[in-house]
C-alpha cells in the first residue's frame, strides 16, 4: 500500500513537472512573439529600401557590440577595413588615395551623416561607439530615393534608443588590453508631450602597433569624445551630435610608411531638424561642420594629391554641409506615391597648408539639387511593383564641369507570412567626391561620372524557429571611379546566404555565407572572394554566452583568416551586468595590404599586412538607474 | 527621417496582456485604466478588455511613467485597495510597493516579473506556469 502511494505520488509529481514546464513555455512563447513583432526594427525597416541585413537590439546585445566596427566586421560584401591613415574605409585599397568609401552612406535616425568634402560619414562614424543605438540596418544596392541624397551601394541605418523602452540612466565602464578604456553615460526620458535622450562617451583606444622595420612602429591609437542627443515630439525631432577624435594616423602620407610624425585631429558637429508638416508633407534640414588638423613629418618627401612636400605637412581645413529636403507622400488608389526635392551645398571653408603660402581655393563649392519620384503600386495584398526615378544636377565652381546624374530603380516585391521574394533592376550614376577631385585638380578635375547597371534577387522563408534567405546581385560599371589600371568596366557577382535557427527563447545560431566574383578590378582580371559568419547565443540563469567566428578567404593569396570572438556576461542584478569579452582571439582576423614606395627610387616595397581588428580582452561593467 | 511614436503590433500585444490580466484578476472583469496612448489604441481592439476613464472604476491600473505614479498618488490610489496596479517600466516597481509586477523591455527583450509578497497582499495566487517569473523581492 505504502509502495502504491509512493508510486502515485511520484507519477503525480512527474506529470506536474511536465505540465508546469510545458505551460511555462507557453508564457515564453507569448513573450517571444511580442518581442519579435514589437522590436523597434519592425517599425523602421522598409522592404522597399533594398536588400536588408538586420541587427536587432537583441542581436546587438548578444554580440556585446560596442562600436559600429564590431557589427560591420560581420557584414557580407563590403568588409570593415581601415586605410593608411587608420580611418574606417571599407573600400580602401591600401594605396595612397585619401578616401575610397563614398559608395557607402551612413544614416542616424534616417538622416544622413556626411563629411562634406570627404563625402561619406563612414570616414568618421565607421567605428563610433553605438551605446545610443537600438538597431542597425544594412541595405545593399541602390537605396530608395526617398532617403538618399547621394547614391550608394550600401546604406547603413543606425536607429537610436527610445526612452519609452530605455528610459532612465546607464553608466558603462570598460577596460581592456594595452590600457584600452571606454566610459559612457546616457540618460533618456519620456515626458507628457516630448521625449529626449543624451549619450556621452569617451574612448581612449590603445591599439596594436604595426612593425614597419624601424624603432618607430606605426601607431593608430586615438581618443574620441562623442555626444549624441535628441529631443522629439510626435511630429518633430532635433538631433545634436558632436565628435572630437584625435588620432595617430598610422602610415599617413609617408611613402615608405616610416613617418616621424603622423597625426590627424577632427572636430565634427552635426545638427538636424525634421518635421511632419501634415499627413502628406515632411521637411528636413541638416547642418554639418568638420575641422581637420593634419600633422605629418618624415625624413623624406611627402605626397598629398599631386603635390609633393619636402618632409613636413601641417594643414588645417574646415568644411560645411547644408542639406534641405521636402517630401510629399500620398496614396491614390493602389499607388503609394512619394516625391520630393533635395538640395545639398558643400563648401570648403578653409584649406590652409603651413608649408605653402598664398594658397588660393579655386574649387571650394559643390551643390547638388535632386528631384525624385517613387511609386509603389500595390498589385495585391502581398505583391507590389516599385518604380523610382531621380535626377540630380551637381554644380561646381572653379570652372569645373557640372554633372547630371540619372538614377533608375525598378522592383517587384512579394511578401507573405512565410515566403518573400524581391527583385530589382538598377541604373545608378556616381560622381567623384570633391576632396579627391580637389587633390588632383589638374588631372581629374573633369572626371565623368560612373554608371553602374545592376540586377538583384532575393528569396526568403521564415517560420517560428527558422529563417533562411539567399540573395544574388550582379552589377557592371562603366567609367569606374575607383582608381585602378583596368578598363573601368568592372563586373560584380555576389551571393549571400543567411540561416538563423531559434532552439528556444534562450538559444540560437546564426549562419552567413558569402561568395563574390569580380572581373577587371584593380589590376586583376578575376578575383574570387569568400566569407562566412557563424555565431551562437545562449542564455542560462543569469549568464549570457556569445561565440562567433568570421572567416575570410580570397583568390589573391588563398589564406584563411579567422576572427574569433567570445564573451560571457553575468547579470549580477537587474541593474548591474559584467561582461568579459575576447576579440580576434586567435589573432588571425583578415589582413589587408598597406602599400609602400621607396621614396628614393620610386620602387614598390613589400607591403605591410595589417588587420583592422585588434586582438583584445576587455572587462566591462554596466549599471542602469 | 523617423519621427514620433512607434505603433504596437495589436495581436501579440493583446495576447500577452490578456494572459497577464486574466492571471491577476481571475474571474473579475478586465477594466483597465491606462494613460499610455499606444496601449489604449491596442486595447480598443480587445473583446475582453474594457478601457476605464476613471481610476475608481477600474479593476487594474497600468502605470507607465513616474508622472503617472505621481498623479495616482495625488488621487490617493492607496485607498482603492481592490484595484491592482501593474507597471510597464521596471524602475516603477521600486517606487511604489503596491505595484505587483511589471511587463517591460530590457536590452531588446520583453520581460515579465511579479513580486510574491505584493501578490500576497492582494491575495493573488498565480498559476504554476508563472513560477519562473515570480521573485520574492526586488
Amino acid at each position: 500500500m505504502c509502495w502504491f502511494f509512493k508510486k502515485q505520488t511520484f507519477i503525480f509529481l512527474f506529470l506536474f513537472l511536465i505540465i508546469t514546464n510545458i505551460s511555462a513555455s507557453e508564457v515564453d512563447t507569448l513573450l517571444n512573439d511580442f518581442t519579435h513583432k514589437n522590436d523597434l526594427s519592425q517599425k523602421t525597416i522598409d522592404e522597399n529600401k533594398g536588400h536588408l541585413v538586420l541587427f536587432t537590439r537583441e542581436k546587438l546585445e548578444d554580440m556585446n557590440a560596442k562600436t559600429l566596427k564590431d557589427v560591420f566586421k560581420t557584414a557580407p560584401v563590403i568588409y570593415y577595413h581601415e586605410n593608411r591613415y587608420g580611418l574606417p574605409d571599407p573600400l580602401a585599397s591600401g594605396a595612397f588615395e585619401p578616401y575610397r568609401s563614398n559608395f557607402i552612406r551612413l544614416y542616424v535616425d534616417g538622416v544622413e551623416i556626411t563629411q562634406g568634402w570627404m563625402g561619406s560619414g563612414v570616414v568618421l562614424y565607421g567605428d563610433i561607439n553605438i551605446d545610443f543605438v537600438d538597431h542597425i540596418e544594412f541595405y545593399y544596392m541602390t537605396p530608395s530615393f526617398e532617403t538618399s541624397v547621394e547614391p550608394a551601394y550600401l546604406t547603413i541605418f543606425l536607429y537610436s534608443k527610445d526612452p519609452k523602452r530605455d528610459g532612465g540612466g546607464k553608466i558603462g565602464l570598460m577596460q581592456g588590453s594595452r590600457g584600452h578604456n571606454t566610459q559612457s553615460v546616457s540618460y533618456g526620458e519620456e515626458k507628457e508631450n516630448f521625449s529626449y535622450m543624451v549619450n556621452l562617451s569617451r574612448t581612449d583606444a590603445k591599439r596594436e602597433k604595426i612593425d614597419n622595420g624601424t624603432d618607430r612602429p606605426l601607431s593608430r591609437d586615438f581618443t574620441r569624445t562623442q555626444l549624441f542627443s535628441y529631443i522629439k515630439t510626435d511630429t518633430q525631432i532635433f538631433h545634436l551630435q558632436l565628435l572630437k577624435k584625435d588620432t595617430d594616423s598610422l602610415a599617413g602620407l609617408s611613402l615608405d610608411a616610416t613617418p616621424l610624425q603622423s597625426e590627424v585631429d577632427y572636430l565634427n558637429l552635426h545638427m538636424d531638424y525634421s518635421i511632419a508638416i501634415s499627413e502628406n508633407w515632411r521637411a528636413q534640414f541638416t547642418y554639418e561642420w568638420l575641422k581637420t588638423n593634419i600633422r605629418q613629418m618624415d625624413d623624406t618627401a611627402l605626397a598629398l594629391g599631386n603635390q609633393i612636400f619636402s618632409n613636413s605637412l601641417h594643414t588645417e581645413n574646415k568644411n560645411s554641409v547644408y542639406t534641405g529636403e521636402l517630401t510629399y507622400k500620398n496614396t491614390i488608389g493602389n499607388n503609394h506615391i512619394t516625391t520630393g526635392i533635395k538640395g545639398r551645398l558643400k563648401t570648403l571653408d578653409l584649406f590652409d597648408i603651413e608649408e605653402v603660402t598664398n594658397e588660393k581655393l579655386v574649387f571650394d563649392k559643390e551643390s547638388i539639387l535632386s528631384l525624385f519620384f517613387q511609386n509603389q503600386y500595390v498589385l495585391s495584398e502581398d505583391q507590389l511593383i516599385t518604380l523610382g526615378l531621380e535626377y540630380s544636377k551637381i554644380l561646381r565652381n572653379g570652372s569645373i564641369n557640372d554633372d547630371e546624374l540619372y538614377q533608375l530603380r525598378l522592383g517587384y516585391i512579394y511578401s507573405s507570412e512565410k515566403w518573400n521574394y524581391k527583385t530589382y533592376l538598377y541604373r545608378t550614376m556616381f560622381a567623384l567626391d570633391p576632396f579627391g577631385r580637389y587633390l588632383h585638380l589638374s588631372e581629374i578635375e573633369n572626371t565623368a561620372p560612373q554608371s553602374t547597371i545592376g540586377i538583384t534577387q532575393e528569396f526568403s522563408y521564415k517560420n517560428d524557429n527558422n529563417y533562411a534567405r539567399i540573395m544574388f546581385l550582379m552589377m557592371q560599371d562603366k567609367n569606374g571611379l575607383l582608381e585602378n589600371d583596368g578598363t573601368g568596366k568592372t563586373q560584380y557577382f555576389f551571393t549571400i546566404f543567411n540561416y538563423n535557427y531559434l532552439f528556444d527563447i534562450n538559444n540560437k545560431i546564426d549562419i552567413q555565407l558569402y561568395y563574390a566574383r569580380y572581373k577587371d578590378i584593380a589590376n586583376v582580371d578575376r578575383l574570387d572572394d569568400y566569407s562566412g559568419y557563424f555565431s551562437t547565443s545562449n542564455k542560462y540563469e543569469n549568464f549570457n554566452f556569445y561565440n562567433a567566428v568570421v572567416w575570410h578567404q580570397n583568390s589573391i593569396d588563398y589564406v584563411h583568416y579567422f576572427d574569433v570572438t567570445s564573451s560571457i556576461s553575468w547579470n549580477a542584478s537587474e541593474n548591474l551586468t559584467f561582461t568579459l569579452q575576447g576579440e580576434n582571439l586567435l589573432n588571425k582576423a583578415k589582413e589587408t595590404n598597406l602599400f609602400r614606395i621607396n621614396p628614393t627610387t620610386g620602387a614598390l616595397l613589400a607591403p605591410l599586412s595589417i588587420s583592422p581588428i585588434d586582438q583584445r580582452i576587455t572587462l566591462e561593467m554596466e549599471y542602469t538607474f | 527621417m523617423n519621427v514620433g511614436v512607434y505603433a504596437l503590433d495589436t495581436q501579440s500585444t493583446l495576447n500577452i496582456y490578456h494572459e497577464i490580466f486574466s492571471s491577476l484578476l481571475g474571474s473579475q472583469k478586465m477594466k483597465v485604466y491606462t494613460r499610455d496612448k499606444e496601449l489604449r489604441q491596442v486595447f480598443k481592439h480587445s473583446k475582453k478588455i474594457v478601457l476605464s476613464d476613471t481610476l475608481a472604476n477600474s479593476t487594474i491600473i497600468l502605470v507607465s511613467s513616474q508622472s503617472d505614479l505621481r498623479r495616482y498618488k495625488k488621487e490617493h490610489i492607496e485607498k482603492l485597495n481592490h484595484i491592482i496596479m501593474f507597471a510597464t517600466d521596471y524602475r516603477l516597481l521600486k517606487k511604489y510597493d503596491n505595484i505587483v509586477g511589471a511587463f517591460y523591455w530590457k536590452k531588446g527583450r520583453s520581460q515579465l516579473l511579479f513580486i510574491k509578497h505584493r501578490l500576497d497582499k492582494y491575495h493573488i495566487k498565480l498559476a504554476p506556469k508563472y513560477r519562473a517569473f515570480i521573485v520574492d523581492e526586488l
